[in-house]
């Protein structure tokens, strides 16, 4: 058997480079939801779970005179559309997640270092197809279902079912669950060039990033059309110094990538 | 549905899980919470995918159980990721 080493296998971090730490602040009263709406704390993260009282704190942003934009803002709750402007106007980011970490995970959240690399909660929209996603960093992320495929033993997500667990890094769909760094890499380019500078330094050409997308998308060389899969192998491992665009664009095609983003990945 | 290892009581704030939804062109492996502290331990090379949160923070009696489940462990991955089973080195053997 392999002996077990405690070492990593990079010698770089992916330590994220957020430091700037959030004040969770729950609202409970008209009296604090005056107080959030006239607040000038930037650091702060209020949290309403209560539809009259988000009503009650959009009716203060409304009245509020300054220019300037205040903390974050949380709605645990299926907002109205028309509640959102006067609220925009007054916080820096207003997310809504009906499905959220529990609380004691969400104050935990947001105080970390690395909350941008996790999620905080989300939206699932069954007419569109998709979930909406907030990071810690309050910057949403839009998913389609696609982005979460069956399991070689046949487990689904059940849409309906969505929540978020391990303090945002696991997204649950019912009994299927999904680490959140498969979304951060397919849909956060911020996250996805941090993995290129740490843990794929040293993979770092364009045929270790299409042989990326490629296992990521579950597909063998086999599956790319006209496109021989011993050219692609060559192109994988930096054999053919420069692809003709044809073949690069029927590649970026079956990986369902703009042909130009492919060396991000 | 994740594979979630059974640990002893003293062991009961700690989740060791093989989940449904990875990034498939890394080590198959298996995901270690602790409160807000998450570790990827390789179920190949037997070492940790990410130099942080450092390795040493883990209870020696967790690894040991890590261990002795490992073909437990990737059994579990390989039913959910046939397309990078923990037997093949890079994924890509059956193709070359």
């Amino acid at each position: 058997m392999t002996p077990i080493v405690f070492d990593a296998q990079t010698e770089s971090s992916t330590k994220p480079t957020v430091v700037d730490v959030l004040v969770p602040r729950w609202v409970d009263s008209s009296q604090q939801a005056s107080k959030a709406a006239q607040s000038e704390d930037t650091k702060t993260v209020w949290i309403i779970k209560k539809p009259n009282l988000a009503d009650c704190l959009a009716h203060h942003a409304a009245e509020a005179h300054s220019s300037r934009k205040t903390g974050y803002l949380v709605l645990l709750l299926n907002a109205r559309s028309a509640l959102l402007p006067p609220l925009a106007k007054r916080f820096r980011a207003v997310a809504c997640i009906p499905s959220a970490l529990p609380k004691h995970e969400l104050d935990a959240v947001l105080r970390v270092a690395d909350r941008e690399d996790r999620f905080i909660g989300g939206m699932v929209d069954e007419h569109s197809q998709t979930l909406t996603l907030w990071r810690g960093n309050f910057h949403p992320v839009v998913v389609p279902f696609e982005a979460f495929p069956a399991t070689g033993n046949g487990v689904r997500p059940q849409f309906n079912r969505f929540s978020v667990t391990d303090y945002g890094r696991t997204l649950k769909f019912g009994e299927y669950e999904s680490a959140a760094d498969v979304v951060l890499f397919e849909y956060a380019p911020d996250f996805r060039r941090r993995l290129k500078q740490t843990r794929f330094a040293k993979e770092q050409s364009l045929g270790a990033s299409i042989r990326r997308l490629r296992k990521q998308r579950r597909l063998t060389l086999n599956d790319f059309g006209d496109v021989d899969p011993k050219t692609l192998a060559r192109i994988e491992h930096g054999k053919v110094q420069r692809p003709r665009s044809e073949t690069l664009k029927q590649i970026a095609k079956t990986l369902r990538v703009p042909q130009d983003e492919l060396r991000s990945y | 549905m994740p594979y979630v290892l059974t640990l002893p009581n003293a062991l009961k704030r700690w989740k060791v899980k093989i989940l449904d939804n990875e990034l498939l062109f890394e080590e198959p492996h298996v995901t270690i919470v602790f409160k807000t502290e998450l570790w990827r331990f390789g179920l190949r090379s037997r070492t940790f995918l990410d130099d942080y949160p450092r390795p040493d923070k883990l209870p020696q009696m967790l690894m040991a159980e890590i261990i002795a489940n490992v073909a437990t462990l990737c059994d579990e991955w390989n039913k959910r990721f046939p397309t990078n089973p923990v037997s093949q080195d890079n994924g890509d053997k059956a193709e070359r």
